[in-house]
């Protein structure tokens, strides 16, 4: 580990998200260069240098290479600023197009010597050389001796989908900004984007099923009808907590009555809408609504059926396949 | 980054870096340059901060303004010192500007061009002074700017003022043996490559190619080194110390100068008898050409030659201190390889000194032989009560009458005037040689250092059959000033002892032990780190076996060299960091060592839970103990609680489980 630094990156998931589950090493090279002051400086020690020879001064002549010898040490410290380090990522959170992806970029520093300024900055790479380069946030960050720390890298977002961290800088000029030491990645970070949640239309209840059952109870919000076992994504008001508190575990109230109704948001409730991507967002917009006023609700998408539902695991459920849609 | 405003902390490392890498030089500038400099700082922290909307709204108004002062100040430089070239003039442009050059900052790179102009300026005070205090005052101003450095680039602030003192420090001292490396291989070449200002040695005094009454009194005055001597032997006994400097010819009865130089002349014949003395000379810069040896030089050092009447000069003049090795010959009969200089060294002014062309002349008439006459002449100096005297008595008209037949008082250049002017009436060829008389013993080093106020004018007279022999009249009148040397005439006060202490024995001998301890130590800076140049670097190199070293071979060496020492380095910054295992971790391990011993030793792909789990179900007497203590870890660990680091240290110190028993 000595000489790089080590994206630690989840195991390539085919489906492209994932949080970190074990541990893929990717060791990367360390570079380092003199930055333009750095250039700037060695200008100055040759003009000094002439000075000492010119006025044969013993004095000029220390002052002039411990200043060279400042800078060459100046290099190593640049260097170990930054090799050792690991980084990493948790999955960061969902976000819907238009809003800011932050990526939670963990860097990890198990050595006993603090690293300072360390800068991240995430870009397209050009492809063609000589293209200016579309520049990224720089973010900066201190890793204190022995610790992991986390920066959120944001990125803005403008289409729904699997959003790709690009390729991630990781630069330092610490700790005279004379060098500057730097490692590439490709680090497989991946943020879901949910499409814009934006429709000009409200909930389309003409479309509200009451539903025939075959098993004669329907879950419904009206009469109490027991008790079942929790399931995750079941809201959280509907969670028997006097039950809870007898110590008979996480218990579901069910409710049952005719007049549960549920609301299927399916590829036809929006077909008076031309654009893909636009329907997209109205169906995302009404899960929020539906959400938002307790109705269950379901959806059909093409490839996609998710049974009608309620709660927040549900929620994220259907806009995860809103996100999805068409790149599966 | 490059276009962010620069944070008035910033700009505040910068102007104290600044500030303190002019400060020597505020002395020796125009009063208004030092407050031009410090009112531009001061205003560059002010105004911005105190009055941002001005400083950001008036910009225009301000960059005007600048612009007339920098050039008003420009040619106010221009009318002090009637030049804009030059080291002086130099100087007060660069305190100057570097100033408005912080004044202007506002970008990374401002910040940086501010920053290097604050190291020339450093550089700058060692075309002044090179001495050890000077050194350590600009190490101080150099990790200051260092730290400036440092803390421009912690972009989080995360370090604190000592710790960003700390690793300025750190990069400095581990610079030092790269530092080692250039200083001693970096190939040295002989200076100037271009001309030098002609301001740039000023201020040396020291013997010069004339003499007039008061030019050695003047000298005699000062407590500067002249220059230091190390003898390979034992320092030979004070009075036959006579450090031979010009040699004048030329007279107008008040002044003396060299004359018309023999330039082109090959030293006279010489002989020389008896042992060699062998010994080295480190001169302080004089800006001349003279170098001091003993009476006589035999052999002139490399880039020095011996003038005819045996004036030891260099080929070029003494710029830097520089150190020679020289050998003499306390013995020797100097002869004469041209009989003009018999006749020039009887020209006398005319019409001038009666009453000495009268006693010499009775002389001449009663002895007759040149030798009988020197002696008379001595004699007769003897028993007149002359008295050696730094503050002579005024004498204007005619100085050589009135100082041997009046007044009687003078001083050692009265006595070689007068004493050559009576040898020349005499019909006998003369000439005055100045220099230095004597030394000071530095018992620390076992050196001599040789003074201004040592400084002494003698005559060397023509004899038939003996050459030029020397003759010192002074020491016929005063043969203290050349027995036990100059210390023992002057004036106490010049000596520099602290007021009040001149009574007090133990005080003065500590006193003086303490001045030639730092004497010594101001002799070896001179002799190892100024004095060390070409000559040196090929005299060090010699010492390792490179006898004729050329500078490629010696650039190789340089990079070997630089390349070990770097790789040293590195591996010195990358070992001292080794990884680090958190505290807690520390302790949970006492913990798993402690539930081993008792018989449940933890599995190496179990973690915390799993382990605690485990253990707590084969023993239910310490489930609780095992709960607790786990739980502190894992919110340590993975939750940062790490204020309970102490309970959790506790709760592990005071956890004892019992071995497990066989039911």
């Amino acid at each position: 580990m000595g000489m790089s630094v080590v994206l630690e990156r989840p195991p390539v998931d085919p489906s492209g998200i994932t949080g970190v589950l074990s541990k893929q090493l990717k060791r990367q090279r360390v570079y380092i260069f003199p930055t333009l002051q750095g250039w700037l400086y060695a200008l100055m020690l040759i003009v000094m240098l002439l000075g000492a020879i010119n006025y044969n001064n013993s004095m000029a002549f220390m002052l002039c290479f411990l200043l060279a010898s400042l800078g060459l040490v100046c290099m190593i410290h640049t260097y170990r600023n930054l090799t050792g380090l690991i980084l990493s990522s948790t999955l960061p959170k969902a976000v819907f197009a238009g809003q800011q992806a932050l990526f939670p970029i963990q860097l990890d520093n198990r050595l006993s010597l603090a690293r300072y300024a360390i800068q991240l900055e995430s870009y397209a790479t050009a492809k063609r050389l000589f293209r200016k380069r579309k520049q990224g946030h720089i973010a900066s960050i201190s890793v204190e001796a022995g610790k992991p720390s986390t920066i959120h890298y944001p990125v803005k977002t403008s289409a729904r989908g699997i959003l790709k961290l690009e390729r991630l800088k990781l630069s330092t000029n610490f700790p005279l900004g004379l060098f500057s030491a730097w490692a590439y990645f490709e680090p497989e970070f991946h943020c879901l984007v949910y499409p814009a949640a934006k429709g000009d239309k409200q909930l389309p209840l003409n479309s509200l099923q009451k539903e025939n059952v075959d098993y004669g109870m329907q879950a419904g919000t009206d009469d109490f009808s027991g008790f079942r076992k929790y399931r995750p994504g079941d809201p959280v008001n509907s969670i028997a907590w006097k039950a809870y508190a007898r110590e008979q575990g996480l218990l579901v109230k069910q409710f049952s009555g005719k007049g549960s109704q549920t609301l299927m948001l399916s590829w036809n409730t929006v077909a008076y809408i031309n654009d893909v991507e636009s329907c997209l967002s109205q169906l995302c917009y009404w899960v929020l609504l539906a959400e938002k006023a307790d109705i269950h609700y379901g959806l059909e998408i093409p490839d996609t059926k998710i049974d009608p539902g309620l709660g927040s695991h549900h929620k994220e459920h259907c806009l995860e396949a809103l996100a999805r849609y068409g790149n599966q | 980054m490059t276009n962010q405003e620069l944070s008035i902390n910033k700009v505040m490392w910068l102007a104290l870096g600044l500030a303190l890498a002019s400060f020597p030089h505020w002395q020796r500038l125009p009063i208004w340059i030092p407050i031009l400099h410090v009112s531009l700082l001061l205003a560059r922290i002010y105004i911005p901060l105190r009055l941002p909307l001005f400083w950001s709204n008036k910009k225009s108004t301000i960059n005007i303004a600048r612009l007339i002062i920098m050039i008003g100040g420009v040619f106010i430089i221009y009318g002090n010192y009637g030049t804009l070239a030059g080291r002086d003039v130099g100087v007060a442009l660069l305190v100057m500007l570097a100033a408005f050059k912080v004044f202007e900052s506002k970008s990374k790179r401002d910040f940086y061009i501010s920053t290097y102009l604050g190291y020339f300026l450093i550089i700058t005070n060692f075309f002044y002074s090179q001495t050890i205090p000077t050194a350590a005052y600009m190490m101080i101003v150099i990790i200051i700017m260092t730290a400036g450095l440092i803390n421009f680039n912690d972009t989080e602030q995360q370090l604190t003022l000592f710790q960003r003192f700390k690793l300025s420090s750190t990069l400095l001292i581990q610079s030092i043996p790269i530092l080692l490396v250039l200083f001693i291989l970096f190939p040295r070449i002989n200076g100037p490559l271009w001309g030098l200002p002609k301001d740039a040695y000023t201020g040396t005094t020291g013997i010069d190619d004339q003499m007039s009454p008061g030019s050695i009194s003047k000298l005699v005055q000062s407590r500067e080194v002249a220059f230091r001597v190390t003898f390979k032997d034992e320092i030979p006994k004070q009075s036959s110390l006579y450090w031979r400097g010009p040699v004048l010819w030329q007279t107008d009865g008040r002044k003396w100068t060299t004359g018309k130089s023999g330039s082109g002349r090959d030293p006279a014949p010489i002989e020389f008898a008896g042992e060699a003395l062998l010994y080295d000379v480190t001169i302080e810069p004089t800006n001349k050409r003279w170098l001091f040896g003993l009476e006589m030089v035999s052999i002139p050092p490399a880039n020095t030659y011996l003038t005819h009447d045996y004036q030891l000069k260099t080929r070029k003049a003494l710029q830097a201190r520089k150190a020679f090795t020289l050998t003499s010959h306390s013995s020797y009969t100097l002869g004469t390889e041209n009989d003009t200089d018999l006749e020039r060294g009887l020209r006398l002014p005319e019409a001038n000194h009666p009453k000495t062309r009268e006693l010499a002349s009775k002389l001449r008439e009663e002895f007759r032989e040149p030798a009988l006459i020197l002696n008379a002449a001595l004699e007769w100096l003897k028993q007149e009560n002359f008295v050696y005297t730094l503050q002579p008595p005024l004498m204007v008209e005619d100085m050589v009458d009135e100082f041997l037949f009046d007044k009687q008082q003078g001083f050692c250049e009265h006595y070689a005037s007068a004493f050559t002017i009576l040898m020349r009436a005499a019909g006998i060829p003369a000439r005055v040689v100045t220099g230095y008389q004597g030394g000071e013993i530095n018992p620390v080093g076992n050196y001599l250092i040789v003074r201004q106020y040592d400084a002494h004018a003698w005559t060397e007279v023509w004899l038939e059959n003996k050459g030029w022999i020397r003759v010192d009249p002074t020491a016929i009148a005063s043969p203290t000033r050349i027995n036990e040397g100059m210390e023992n005439i002057i004036p106490q006060a010049i000596i520099d002892i602290p007021l009040g202490l001149e009574n007090n024995t133990t005080a003065v001998r500590l006193w003086q032990r303490l001045r030639n301890t730092v004497d010594m130590v101001n002799y070896q800076w001179a002799q190892w780190v100024l004095g060390y140049g070409p000559e040196r670097q090929k005299l060090f190199m010699k010492k390792f076996g490179f006898d004729s070293i050329d500078w490629k071979q010696l650039t190789f060496i340089l990079f070997v060299f630089l390349g070990i020492i770097i790789s040293a380095i590195a591996i010195y910054v990358f070992k001292k960091t080794p990884k680090t295992t958190a505290p807690a971790k520390r302790y949970y391990d006492i913990f798993c060592n402690k539930l081993a011993k008792a018989g449940i030793p933890r599995r190496s792909y179990e973690g915390p839970v799993a382990f605690a789990e485990r253990a707590s179900k084969s023993r239910q007497d310490i489930k609780s103990e095992i709960k607790n203590i786990t739980d502190l870890y894992i919110g340590i660990r993975y939750y940062s609680n790490n204020n309970k680091l102490l309970q959790l240290k506790a709760a592990i110190t005071s956890f004892t489980p019992k071995k497990m028993t066989a039911s």
